[in-house]
């Protein structure tokens, strides 16, 4: 791996299974954003990235969890327990003892009735901070940096911002509070708002990874708040690769994020959400396309409606009682970009694997 | 095929402990016969050996009333209860773990997780009336349930059927929160968040 060269992957799955970025910063050094598994053999996918290029895991210096959903944290204490030097870092909360009590709360609930869940991940990852440096993602907060050759190498967290973590913290006294219930756990829709967007300055290059953010109402919320009131979005040159967020939904689209922080058409990439409610939707493709220097895709927009595949007498017995279920196919693709971070002119290069393809 | 193979088998083993001197029934699925006719054949029966052994011969028949049936308790054939066969069972093919996606009129939409043979997850549109009714209440968007599916054995019977059971989560006691908030005050003392 040349030292001079940033590499995005992007590493995304038809089903709804989950997304991931292995980035090379420059100079041999790696982070991870979020984490996805094979649904097949349970393993963590960039931890299997790292190992089909012989990466060293030694090398990965950051890891960030963009917020607690199942699509991006499946297999992250995994990863996180491989890669001994790897900061780890997620979203602030004000009073961290009440954070600490509410998640403790939500894993004694669970952790008997469930193998998998993303509450058992994060806590998984909180053990292991016993014995390693974490550190919250926040607006406006250096997470790595460094330097090489005169070149810095910062990644900044541009969310969540002041406001969400207010309300984050009001929402956990209500939920403590109401935690007693029966068939009452944590909501597994927490809002997006609270989803963290990172810029990467890698040398003269900069890069927009737009997690699952999207815009709201309320200004001092959501991508408005980072288009409006973000210092390092103002320090910064426009970013040339842009991660679109949440799937390409129309709620992570607003005019002022293209325009404060975007060159004229950057490369976009996503992943689709195709669980139930299909996104991108078609319009926003063609949105997305026309802004776009090239748009990628991990794996298609649409997804088999077949039935799973098991014995003969299984699948017609399932028919008889119900003729929907059908399989959430596991198509996984990986959209890898590179460019050269010490000239602002160099441009964008992208390879496909697997199911991974361009949509303009 | 498989299961009437096995209730086939129930069957020949049921068969096999009935005792020589007592006929056998195969083709009931009853293992006793209370039949009205077969009592009294039972009765007579039994009078005369009591006779032939006890005194001179006589038409017992007229000895025969309603009434006298009541009195006779033995049972015609002296069946030993085998458990297998008289056990009701469940054979489960395939079981879900499902999660409540979103709740459209009269049927949910439900993500499941193959809890027979693990691998990728599936999706269905689920009515509401397949649910019992004590579990409607709890069918709402983010709820557990379990669905199996398979047959039923019931009484020598086999049915299919498919069972939605939706999760109750246990109340908490003030024991739960303390271990909660010990476990949450240690992680504070023990983890260095930046």
């Amino acid at each position: 791996m040349d030292s001079f060269v940033a590499e995005i992957n992007l590493l995304g799955t038809g089903g709804g299974y989950g997304e991931s970025v292995v980035i090379h910063l420059g100079n041999h050094e790696w982070i991870v954003v979020d984490s996805c598994q094979d649904p097949n053999t349970k393993e963590s996918l960039p931890l299997v990235f790292f190992k089909s290029r012989l990466i060293d895991l030694n090398q990965v210096k950051l890891i960030v969890c963009t917020h607690w959903h199942d699509d991006h944290i499946k297999g992250i204490s995994t990863l996180l327990r491989n890669c001994p030097n790897a900061v780890f870092s997620f979203a602030r909360a004000n009073d961290q003892k009440k954070f600490l009590q509410f998640v403790s709360l939500d894993y004694e609930k669970v952790k008997s009735i469930t193998s998998n869940s993303a509450t058992i991940e994060f806590n998984q990852c909180l053990e292991l901070l016993r014995e390693r440096q974490a550190k919250y993602s926040s607006a406006d907060r250096l997470l790595y940096g460094t330097k090489f050759h005169d070149f810095s190498i910062d990644v900044f967290s541009l969310s969540p911002s002041d406001f969400s973590s207010e309300l984050f913290d009001h929402e956990i006294s209500r939920l403590i509070s109401d935690f007693g219930a029966p068939n009452k756990r944590l909501p597994k829709q927490t809002p997006n708002d609270r989803s963290v967007v990172l810029i990467l300055k890698l040398g003269k290059q900069t890069v927009l990874l737009g997690a699952d953010l999207e815009v709201h109402d309320n200004p001092k919320l959501g991508w408005l708040d980072i288009t409006r009131n973000s210092q390092v979005v103002k320090g910064s040159t426009k970013s040339k690769y842009f991660k679109i967020p949440h799937h390409g939904s129309e709620t992570g689209y607003h005019r002022e994020i293209w325009d404060s922080m975007l060159t004229g058409k950057p490369l976009g990439t996503l992943t689709p959400w195709n669980r139930n409610n299909k996104l991108p939707t078609n319009k926003m493709v063609i949105k997305y396309g026309s802004l776009t220097s090239k748009l990628f895709i991990t794996s298609p927009l649409t997804v088999s409606s077949k039935p799973k595949r098991r014995d003969r007498k299984t699948m017609k017995i399932i028919k008889e009682f119900n003729k929907s279920v059908r399989e959430l196919k596991f198509q996984y693709g990986v959209i890898t970009s590179k460019v050269d971070i010490t000239s602002e002119h160099s441009k964008w290069s992208t390879s496909l694997s697997g199911t991974s393809h361009k949509l303009n | 095929m498989e299961n009437i193979e096995s209730l086939t088998f129930v069957n020949q083993t049921a068969d096999s402990e009935i005792t020589d001197d007592q006929n056998k029934q195969r083709h009931s699925n009853l293992p006793f016969d209370y039949s009205i006719e077969n009592k009294i054949k039972n009765y007579l029966k039994g009078n005369a050996q009591l006779l032939q052994e006890t005194g001179p011969l006589r038409d017992i028949r007229e000895d025969f009333t309603e009434e006298s049936i009541e009195k006779v308790d033995t049972p015609p054939y002296q069946i030993k209860p085998n458990l297998k066969y008289l056990r009701n069972y469940s054979n489960t093919l395939q079981s879900w773990k499902g999660n409540v996606v979103s709740i459209e009129g009269d049927f949910f939409v439900a993500e499941l997780e193959d809890m027979t043979a693990g691998g990728t997850k599936e999706i269905a549109d689920i009515e509401l009336m397949s649910v019992s009714p004590d579990d409607q209440k709890l069918v709402q968007v983010g709820a557990t349930f379990y669905w199996n599916i398979g047959y039923k054995m019931n009484q020598g019977q086999i049915t299919k059927e498919s069972i939605i059971r939706f999760q109750r989560l246990i109340n908490w006691d003030e024991e739960d929160y303390d271990n909660a908030a010990d476990r949450a005050s240690d992680l504070f003392d023990n983890i260095n968040i930046e």
